[in-house]
C-alpha cells in the first residue's frame, strides 16, 4: 500500500484503536474521539479541505461521516466505531493542515457518542494495524 | 549574488500561476513573486467564490418553485451569511490547491512586490531583495475602475471585493454597471430580496453581449424584480442618513435613489504602476502593457499574460496567453490567440454565454450575416426542468457558411458554450457543425436546432 514513504517514519499511537479504513478512535470520558491515522494522514499529503459532519449526525461503525481532500485526491472518512457526532473540530476549516502536523492531537475530527455497548472487536491495536498497514 | 532563475513571474492569479507551473514543468528553474494570495481575483475575488453565492441563489430559486414539483413547503428562510461564509470557505480551499500545486512543482515563492530593477535583475519590496532571470513573465492582473469624482469608500461605495464581504444582502442596493459582474451581483442580492436597480451608461444591459441576448436577458431580470435603468449616467453619491443617495440622469429626467450600497463594476484598469516598466522600457498604451502575438512586450525578455495586457480580461484568457507565452520561452512555436474565439460566461440565472462575433460586429467586419434564434421553449429538457427560458443564436456568413458567433442564454449554457468555441476556433461551417449529432434530450439540442435551421433542415422551429 506504500508509494515509498518511509514506513519507519510513521507514527503509532498506542492510545488508540484503528480501523482497516485509516481512522482511529481514541475513547475519553464516555466519548469516541476520531481522527484518521499518521499513515493515512503521510498518503493523503497535504490536506486542502475536510467536508465535515455536523454535530447531532448519526452513523453507523463502517459508514462513511465525513471527506478529506489533498492535492493528490478526495477520500472518504469512515467512522470506526457508530454513534451519534457530538463535537466537530471546527478549527480544521481554517487549518486542515492540522491533520498532517498531529494526527493523533491536534488534528482530531470528531467526537462520537456511542449508542449503548460500541462493537471495537472490528478494530485494530497498534502493532496489528502497523502489521496491516506494512 | 543575488538567486538566478530561468524565469521569473510577478502575480500569482491564474495567469501567472498558470505560466510558473508550465514553466517548471518544462524544466526552467522559475520564481513567483505574489503580493497578496495565490490564485488572484479569480480564485480570492471573483470568478469562484461569486459562483458559490450564485449556486444558493439558484437552490432559493428551486426552493421558491417548490409548488410547481409539488413540495408543499411552510416558506423557508435565506441566511446569507451561512451563504457568504460557503463562498469564503470555497475560495479558501481553491487557493490551498493552488499554493500546493506551486509548492509541488519546486516553484521559488517569494511573497511580496517584485519591481524591474535594470538589466535582468527584479527587486523584491518589502524585504529589499534582488533576484535575477532570464525571463520576466508579468502578470500582475487589474483593479476595479472608480467612478471619475466617486470614488469607492469600501463602505457604502464598494466593489466586488467588499461586496464578497458583506454578510447580509443590502435591503436596497443600486449597481453601477450592467455588465456580467454587476448583473451576478444584482441577481443573487435578488434573489436575497434586496431591493436592486442597476445603472448603465450604455443603451443595453450586458452591452457586450449580442443585443438580441441583452434584451431577452433584460425581461428574465425584471421579472426577478431588478429595475434596470439604461442610458443613465451617475451624476453624484452623497452620504445620506445610514446610506447613500444617489442621483441618476436617465434622458431629461433625473432621479435620486436611496440606497445602503452602492456597487460600482463598470471596468478593470492594470496593475501597471509601481513595476518600473517605463524605466525598464516595457511600453504602455492606456495603462496596458503592449503585447505582441507571443506574449512579448516591448522588451525582449519580458512577457505580459492576463488582466495587465488589457485584452479580454477573463481568468481564462490570462490561463491562455500564459501558455502562449511559456511556450516562446521554451522555444516552441505558437499560434496568436485569437480573442474574438475566447468563450464568455456570465453566470446570472438564466445564464449567459458566448463566443465570436456578434451579429453586428460581422457586419461591421464586412459579412454578409445569416443568423438564426432558436428559443428554448420547446426544447424538452429545459421544459422538463421548469427553466425554459432561453435561446441561443447563431451568426454566420452568408456565403462561405462560417460560423462566426454563437450566443446562448438559458440553464447550463455557460457549460454548453466550450463546444462552440471549438468549432468556431477550427473554422467550422453551419453544415460541419450540423453534421454533428447532438444528445436527447439535452440543452444544447437548442445548438443543433439553430445549425439545422440555418441548414435548411430543422424539424422543431
Amino acid at each position: 500500500m506504500g508509494d515509498g514513504s518511509d514506513l519507519a517514519e510513521i507514527k503509532f499511537d498506542d492510545m488508540v484503536l484503528y480501523s482497516r479504513e485509516h481512522a482511529w478512535a481514541r475513547q475519553e470520558d464516555g466519548l469516541f474521539t476520531v481522527g484518521i491515522s499518521d499513515f493515512a494522514q503521510s498518503q493523503l499529503g497535504g490536506v486542502i479541505y475536510l467536508e465535515l459532519p455536523q454535530e447531532d449526525d448519526e452513523f453507523e461503525a463502517g459508514e462513511e461521516f465525513g471527506v478529506v481532500e489533498s492535492s493528490k485526491v478526495a477520500s472518504s472518512l469512515f467512522a470506526p466505531v457508530g454513534g451519534r457526532v457530538v463535537v466537530v473540530n471546527w478549527e480544521l476549516e481554517d487549518n486542515p493542515g492540522m491533520v498532517n502536523e498531529d494526527p493523533y492531537g491536534a488534528g482530531w475530527i470528531i467526537k462520537i457518542q456511542p449508542k449503548g455497548q460500541p462493537d471495537l472487536s472490528r478494530l485494530l491495536d497498534a502493532a496489528a494495524y502497523s502489521a496491516f498497514v506494512v | 549574488m543575488s538567486e538566478n532563475y530561468d524565469m521569473a513571474v510577478i502575480g500569482g492569479g491564474p495567469g501567472g500561476y498558470a505560466a510558473a507551473v508550465l514553466a517548471s514543468r518544462q524544466g526552467l528553474k522559475t520564481a513567483l513573486v505574489e503580493r497578496e494570495s495565490l490564485g488572484g481575483v479569480c480564485a480570492n475575488w471573483g470568478c469562484v467564490p461569486t459562483k458559490a453565492l450564485l449556486r444558493n441563489a439558484e437552490v432559493i430559486h428551486l426552493l421558491s418553485q417548490g409548488r410547481t414539483f409539488g413540495f408543499q413547503t411552510q416558506g423557508f428562510s435565506a441566511d446569507y451569511q451561512a451563504a457568504q461564509k460557503r463562498s469564503r470557505q470555497v475560495s479558501i480551499r481553491q487557493v490551498r490547491r493552488v499554493e500546493a500545486l506551486v509548492k509541488s512543482c519546486g516553484i521559488a515563492l517569494h511573497r511580496g512586490e517584485g519591481v524591474l530593477a535594470g538589466g535582468r535583475e527584479i527587486l523584491l519590496q518589502p524585504e529589499g531583495k534582488r533576484i535575477s532571470a532570464e525571463h520576466v513573465v508579468l502578470a500582475t492582473g487589474a483593479r476595479p475602475r472608480q467612478l471619475p469624482g466617486l470614488p469607492c469608500d469600501g463602505e457604502r461605495v464598494i466593489s466586488f471585493r467588499q461586496a464578497l464581504q458583506l454578510t447580509e444582502a443590502p435591503a436596497k442596493v443600486v449597481v453601477i454597471g450592467a455588465g456580467p459582474i454587476g448583473m451576478e451581483f444584482a441577481t443573487l442580492w435578488a434573489r436575497y430580496g434586496s431591493q436592486v436597480t442597476v445603472v448603465e451608461m450604455l443603451p443595453r444591459i450586458l452591452p457586450l453581449e449580442d443585443a438580441e441576448i441583452s434584451a431577452e436577458a433584460a425581461k428574465a431580470y425584471q421579472r426577478v424584480k431588478i429595475r434596470l435603468m439604461t442610458s443613465a449616467a451617475v451624476h453624484d453619491i452623497a452620504p445620506s442618513g445610514q446610506g447613500v443617495t444617489v442621483e441618476v440622469e436617465q434622458g431629461k429626467g433625473r432621479e435620486r435613489l436611496a440606497a445602503d450600497k452602492v456597487l460600482v463594476a463598470i471596468g478593470f484598469e492594470a496593475n501597471s504602476g509601481g513595476l518600473g516598466l517605463e524605466e525598464a522600457g516595457v511600453a504602455l498604451e492606456r495603462g496596458r502593457v503592449v503585447v505582441d502575438g507571443q506574449m512579448r512586450t516591448t522588451q525582449s525578455h519580458v512577457f505580459a499574460v492576463g488582466d495587465v495586457t488589457g485584452k479580454l480580461g477573463l481568468a481564462h484568457t490570462a490561463s491562455a496567453q500564459a501558455f502562449v507565452a511559456v511556450q516562446t520561452i521554451a522555444g516552441r512555436p505558437t499560434r496568436p490567440l485569437v480573442y474574438t474565439d475566447i468563450p464568455r460566461c456570465t453566470y446570472t440565472s438564466p445564464e449567459i454565454a458566448s463566443v465570436g462575433l456578434t451579429q453586428v460586429q460581422a457586419e461591421d467586419r464586412g459579412h454578409a450575416v445569416t443568423a438564426v434564434t432558436s428559443p428554448l421553449a420547446p426544447n424538452g429538457k429545459a421544459v422538463a426542468m421548469n427553466e425554459a427560458v432561453g435561446l441561443v443564436k447563431i451568426v454566420a456568413d452568408a456565403n462561405s457558411h462560417q460560423v462566426l458567433g454563437v450566443h446562448m442564454m438559458g440553464p447550463h449554457v455557460t457549460e454548453m458554450i466550450a463546444g462552440a468555441a471549438g468549432a468556431l476556433s477550427q473554422g467550422l461551417t453551419v453544415g460541419q457543425m450540423a453534421s454533428v449529432v447532438y444528445p436527447h434530450p439535452t440543452v444544447s439540442e437548442a445548438l443543433m436546432e439553430g445549425l439545422h435551421a440555418l441548414a435548411g433542415h430543422a424539424v422543431h422551429i
